[in-house]
């Protein structure tokens, strides 16, 4: 290759790189993305991976179509500016989904765990990053309103909560044991769990009124309470394990909605502050930040194609 | 014995099959070279003369690269393995016909040729089977052990000589060493072969030279490697015939075969020694740079000695028993080491090269320098010694020097693309069409990246005003940002035309822009636009224009005093031009709105307390760190405030009043003065502070400020902390042992607090070393020492036994001479009980079972580590550390970990023990 070449090749990679996120990248993290992505063409009918492979590569999708299938699913298909791989190695599990490439694909590869590691190394690009893939997600789900927006609540046992204080151990299950910090760190976990609070509500109790500015995270420990919200129309119920609203607390989103307590119940609360600084000094916990976005995206694309599915079949024209 | 001899020779599980079998091999065939050298010499010199051996190493020389073509064709089709074992096959029968051939000169002269390439070929073909059979981490350790075998078999060939010389004639030593070479071949057969693996680089010697010198140019290491091994040849070659040499001169020669098997046997036990008890600590402790040193300053020793003495015959022995007894054991690992960092297809090619041709080569000049001194009458000690000054010391300093190309390959295999990056980006005419052609994309996000790539190339001029035309608000507002400058003039008119785009956003970057060069472009029809956001901003360029104090001009008193959503966003907006072009003059302005407590009033007002710089906001932004959202602009504005901000952020960090979300920020905001006193500071930060988060906020402050400033650093102190957290790393580890099998066997009421606590461990463990890590980054300022760490937990052999190598060698002049030993130990590749139990010496304590490894976690000073273990103490451990768990507590103050669990403990009445 001559040296033209490789500059002007180098520059589309640069311009692709500053054009595919939406959060502004970083000048640096542009030249180490730029020094570790690799060109990659699949021409149509090319499997990039197979599903039950070691999800250890993502591609950037510059151009082209690209279809993931699973058996007993439908595909998913994606085309430019998508990212391949994040999905499952987010999750720290095999592709599950075959990716064949339906048209001619040129994408952009890298390690995956390069990538974690540039991630940590611009942390403040990486909560931006967060933050707006949450915004952008929740705002997909409510393409599921009014009650598909937010994962089923489990359901919580009727002996009402242990009135006394919240102590660490306690905490540190509710965290645990919570959607969001399913593969965090225990050391992180239990740096929120000591500046973390718990709160009990009284059935009929507000937590949240609409338009109020909410600086926690809330995760539901016992009990079960509901939000609701106008245009669209969405109603949706929160047990044990879950995160209050969902993505929307993570994107800054919930004052659309207005939580109540349902039954008497039990929250631990953490400030929003206080979680981000814990995930800088404790990176994989973004890990597992980003693992809950995976498992919310799977929810809302395969709910999306059975409503798609659904219309279809009621308006087979 | 066997736990003895295994940390002695340190040769681990599954390995020692391969090194004995490996071991009795060089073993076989060194005793076998050592008979046939014993022969040959003292034929030689019997029936000859030393002054003919020139002639001998020109022969060599010239047969070398017959041989060398041969050899690299002959490996390539059959394998290390096969390939050794023909050439053992061929040696015993080469051997036997040369004993079944009269001994007349001729024959004799084809003997010592003989012998000597034999030597040379057997050694090397062995030394590549190793080389791949193992990585540069075992053969630090094993390449010891095994070097052995083959000096033991040294000695065992010279005594064998010595007794046999008794009873039989010297010619009959060639057989005892057919013998030898036939049961070695035997031996090798049990090692795995390796045919049809070896990689295809089947190269013959014409393709060799040229990609011989191609690889010198592309690899500095590798030219001084070669360099190096041509001044030890010489250097070794004129040390032998010196010897021979003399010992010709001054013995009869009936006696001479006795007198080479007597000295070859005592050099051989020697080397033995060296071998098995000081080879391994030298390279270990000294480093293998170091280590190959030592040979050639032993025969400066020797040169000089020779040549003060003229040619003395004890000092010719002290050269000669140096190159006897360290040149087949220390010099010959060091050696091996040398050459394991090089990539294995390069190895390949080059190394055969290198031992046949290039050796033989130098032995020719060397030998032909030879013959000419002799010829010329100047061939006596003196003149020889001086000869083997000369190359000894070149040798010496060479080595010295290559310890910075040595450690450069480790660095290139280790580090990653992420590491470094691509640098800046420099565009030539075809990439600034594909930019340009960006520019004029409609997608936002491609122009927009565009104006990026371009802005950080500093090619903004290349951006013509025209992109004021695009549709996109977010390319129209970066773009005013960017080409709204002085320098330009041919933007103004666009934008112009954009003070009546219907976005409010655009219309504020306008007048912002077109104000800042000095357009007045209706500031004051500005002030009645329907947007407050452009009012905000016309207000400053109004009040600016006009002079005076800021605070009183009425555009501005009408700002501050409008109130609601459109006030706030005026006043948004009028902070948004002071961050931009405000200065003192702007303070009471400023501190008017900042002191609103309005968070977004705060945020923006940030930005402009940087262009003021006026202390009184000190407090108001150092109380501000607590909220992410724009605290680079807080942490910039403080750092513009100088030393008095400095002093204040100080004071903070020593006050354990500080809001905690304040105080876990002021270690990197301190960092960002760039100052040697902010260094000294959070050195000292990361000495004496109690809270561990706030310490490591420290060392990562330090780093970066290390990183990016010539700050000095106290190595001492901060190697103090790397072993520190090297040792917590490894009695976290020693917990973990004692506790991992608990686990599995625990009931399930136990399996949630144990798997927690577990949980724990592993984290605080993993931290503890890359704290470590950290620190060792901060010595080593220039150093990829990241790339090492990733290295070190990989699953990749290869890549941890040179990340391994790296860290002894950067480690080997620390202050704090522990490290270099603590790193050995967590990054080997050891089984985790093996590990513990090498970490004794620096643990004061070991847990030796369950038991004792609950008791001292309930005593550890972190808290939630004793709340979680007491849980798990109460629903599996025994009942003697169940009622110790009501006993813990901090100065008399009962942790607030354990409260739910001592209360259940007073349910069920149960006492303290005292």
């Amino acid at each position: 290759m001559s040296l033209e070449t490789a500059l002007s090749l180098r520059v589309e990679h640069e311009l692709f790189i500053r054009s595919f996120f939406e959060v502004r990248p970083p000048d640096r993290m542009v030249q180490q993305l730029s020094a570790s992505l690799r060109d990659y063409y699949a021409p149509a009918g090319t499997v990039l991976y197979e599903r039950g492979q070691p999800s250890e590569r993502l591609y950037f999708v510059i151009s082209g179509e690209v279809q993931l299938e699973a058996p007993d699913s439908e595909p998913w298909v994606l085309k430019d500016l998508s990212l391949l791989g994040a999905l499952d190695a987010g999750q720290g599990r095999p592709y599950s989904r075959t990716a064949r490439a339906v048209s001619d694909v040129a994408a952009l590869t890298m390690a995956f765990r390069e990538y974690v590691d540039l991630m940590e190394d611009h942390f403040d690009f990486t909560k931006s990053s967060m933050e707006s893939n949450a915004r952008n997600l929740h705002d997909r789900c409510l393409e599921l309103a009014p009650d598909g927006v937010f994962a089923p609540a489990t359901p919580s046992d009727a002996t009402p909560p242990n009135p006394e204080p919240l102590e660490l151990l306690a905490k540190l299950r509710v965290l645990r044991q919570s959607d969001l910090c399913q593969r965090a760190p225990v050391q992180a976990l239990v740096s929120l769990a000591i500046h973390g609070e718990g709160e009990l509500w009284e059935p009929g109790q507000v937590l949240l009124e609409r338009g109020a500015p909410n600086p926690y995270l809330r995760l539901v420990a016992h009990g079960r309470l509901e939000a609701t919200r106008d245009q669209p129309v969405v109603q949706a119920a929160f047990g044990p394990g879950s995160l209050l609203l969902g993505c929307s607390a993570l994107g800054y989103a919930e004052a659309q909605y207005r939580v109540v307590a349902a039954t008497p119940s039990l929250t631990v609360r953490v400030l929003k502050e206080d979680f981000y600084d814990v995930m800088e000094d404790h990176f994989p916990l973004a890990g597992s930040a980003f693992s809950y976005f995976g498992r919310e995206n799977e929810r809302t694309r395969t709910l999306l194609a059975e409503q798609a599915r659904g219309r279809a079949r009621f308006n087979p024209g | 014995m066997r736990r003895f001899l295994a940390r002695v020779l340190d040769i681990r599980p599954g390995e020692g099959a391969l090194v004995i079998r490996s071991t009795a091999v060089l073993f076989g065939l060194i005793c076998a070279h050592t008979v046939l050298e014993t022969a040959r010499d003292a034929l030689f010199l019997q029936k000859i003369s030393a002054s003919r051996l020139p002639f001998v190493y020109a022969l060599l020389a010239g047969l070398a690269l017959f041989v060398a073509r041969f050899n690299t064709a002959f490996v390539a089709r059959f394998g290390r393995r096969n390939a050794l074992i023909f050439t053992l096959l061929g040696a015993a029968y080469g051997t036997v016909v040369l004993y079944r051939l009269p001994p007349s000169a001729a024959v004799i002269f084809a003997l010592y040729t003989w012998s000597a390439l034999l030597g040379t070929i057997l050694v090397a073909q062995f030394w590549m089977l190793a080389g791949q059979a193992f990585t540069v981490a075992q053969g630090k350790r094993l390449f010891g052990p095994i070097t052995a075998g083959g000096v033991l078999g040294a000695v065992v060939g010279a005594g064998s000589a010595v007794a046999a010389l008794q009873v039989m004639p010297v010619t009959k030593l060639l057989l005892g060493s057919t013998a030898a070479f036939l049961v070695t071949a035997v031996v090798l057969t049990t090692l795995e072969s390796d045919a049809g693996e070896t990689t295809g680089v089947v190269t013959t010697v014409d393709d060799q030279v040229p990609g011989f010198f191609r690889e010198l140019r592309a690899r500095p290491y590798l030219g001084r490697l070669v360099v190096l091994v041509g001044l030890s040849t010489g250097a070794v070659l004129v040390a032998d015939y010196l010897f021979k040499s003399v010992v010709a001169k001054s013995m009869p020669a009936a006696d001479l075969g006795a007198f080479f098997a007597v000295a070859y046997a005592v050099m051989n036990t020697i080397a033995l020694v060296v071998q098995l008890f000081l080879s391994q600590y030298l390279v270990r402790r000294l480093g293998v740079i170091a280590a190959f040193g030592i040979l050639p300053s032993f025969l400066l020793l020797g040169g000089a000695a020779t040549l003060l003495t003229n040619g003395a015959i004890w000092a010719t022995l002290l050269i000669k028993g140096a190159d006897g007894s360290l040149r087949h054991s220390l010099h010959r690992i060091a050696t091996e080491l040398l050459w394991m960092p090089l990539p294995e297809d390069v190895r390949t090619r080059v190394k055969t090269f290198v031992d046949t041709v290039l050796v033989r080569g130098v032995q020719a000049v060397t030998a032909a320098l030879l013959l000419v001194l002799a010829m010329v009458g100047a061939d006596g000690p003196v003149p020889l010694a001086v000869l083997i000054l000369v190359l000894a010391s070149s040798w010496v300093f060479l080595t010295i020097q290559l310890r910075r190309p040595y450690l450069d390959l480790f660095r290139t295999a280790l580090q990653r693309p992420t590491a470094t990056g691509a640098g800046l980006l420099r565009l030539d005419l075809e990439s600034v069409e594909v930019v340009v052609e960006a520019l004029s994309s409609r997608d936002p996000a491609r122009a927009l990246a565009a104006i990026e790539l371009l802005v950080h190339s500093k090619r903004t001029r290349l951006i013509p005003a025209l992109i004021l035309y695009h549709e996109a608000e977010s390319v129209l507002l970066r773009a005013l940002e960017v080409i709204g400058t002085k320098e330009r003039k041919e933007w103004v008119p666009l934008a112009q035309r954009l003070l009546q785009h219907p976005s409010d956003a655009v219309r504020v970057a306008a007048v912002r822009s077109l104000a800042r060069v000095g357009d007045g472009a209706d500031l004051e029809g500005r002030l009645y636009d329907v947007s407050p956001g452009v009012r905000g901003h016309a207000a400053f360029w109004v009040a600016e224009r006009a002079g005076g104090a800021p605070h009183e001009h009425p555009a501005v008193q009408i700002v501050l005093g409008m109130g609601g959503n459109a006030g706030r966003t005026a006043q948004l907006s009028l902070l948004e031009a002071m961050s931009g072009n405000g200065h003192p003059g702007w303070s009471d302005v400023l501190l008017e709105l900042c002191q609103r407590d309005d968070p977004q009033l705060l945020e923006a007002g940030a930005k402009a307390v940087q262009r003021c710089g006026d202390q009184r906001f000190l407090p108001l932004m150092i109380e501000r760190l607590k909220v992410r959202q724009g605290r680079s602009a807080v942490r910039e504005a403080i750092v513009g405030m100088g030393e008095v901000a400095l002093d204040a952020l100080e004071v903070a960090l020593d006050d354990p009043a500080t809001d905690r979300m304040v105080r876990r920020h002021l270690p990197r905001t301190i960092s960002r003065f760039q100052s040697q006193r902010a260094a000294d500071i959070l050195m000292r930060t990361l000495e004496r502070e109690n809270e561990g988060h706030v310490r490591y906020k420290a060392l990562r402050g330090l780093g970066r400020l290390v990183e990016s400033s010539p700050v000095r650093v106290d190595h001492r102190r901060v190697e103090l902390q790397v072993k520190t957290n090297l040792i917590e790393h490894l009695r976290i580890l020693s917990l973990l042992v004692a506790l991992r099998p608990a686990l599995s066997k625990a009931p399930p009421a136990a399996q949630p607090s144990g798997e927690l606590l577990i949980g724990l461990l592993e984290d605080k463990r993993v931290q503890a070393l890359d704290r470590a890590f950290r620190l060792l980054q901060v010595v080593h300022r220039r150093e990829d020492v990241r790339s090492t760490s990733v290295a070190v937990s990989s699953s990749d052999k290869r890549l941890r036994a040179q990340a391994l190598e790296y860290l002894d060698a950067l480690t080997l002049y620390a202050n704090v001479s522990e490290i270099r030993d603590l790193f050995r130990v967590v990054a080997d590749e050891l089984p985790d009980q093996e590990r513990v139990s090498r970490s004794r010496e620096f643990l004061p304590k070991i847990p030796a079972d369950l038991d004792e490894a609950l008791t001292m976690l309930l005593k550890d000073r972190d808290h939630a580590v004793v709340g979680i273990t007491a849980h798990f103490v109460m629903d599996y451990g025994p009942e003697e550390l169940r009622l110790d768990v009501s006993t813990i507590s901090r100065d008399g103050v009962r942790l607030p970990s354990l409260e739910s669990l001592i209360r259940e403990f007073e349910a069920r009445g149960l006492s303290s023990v005292a």
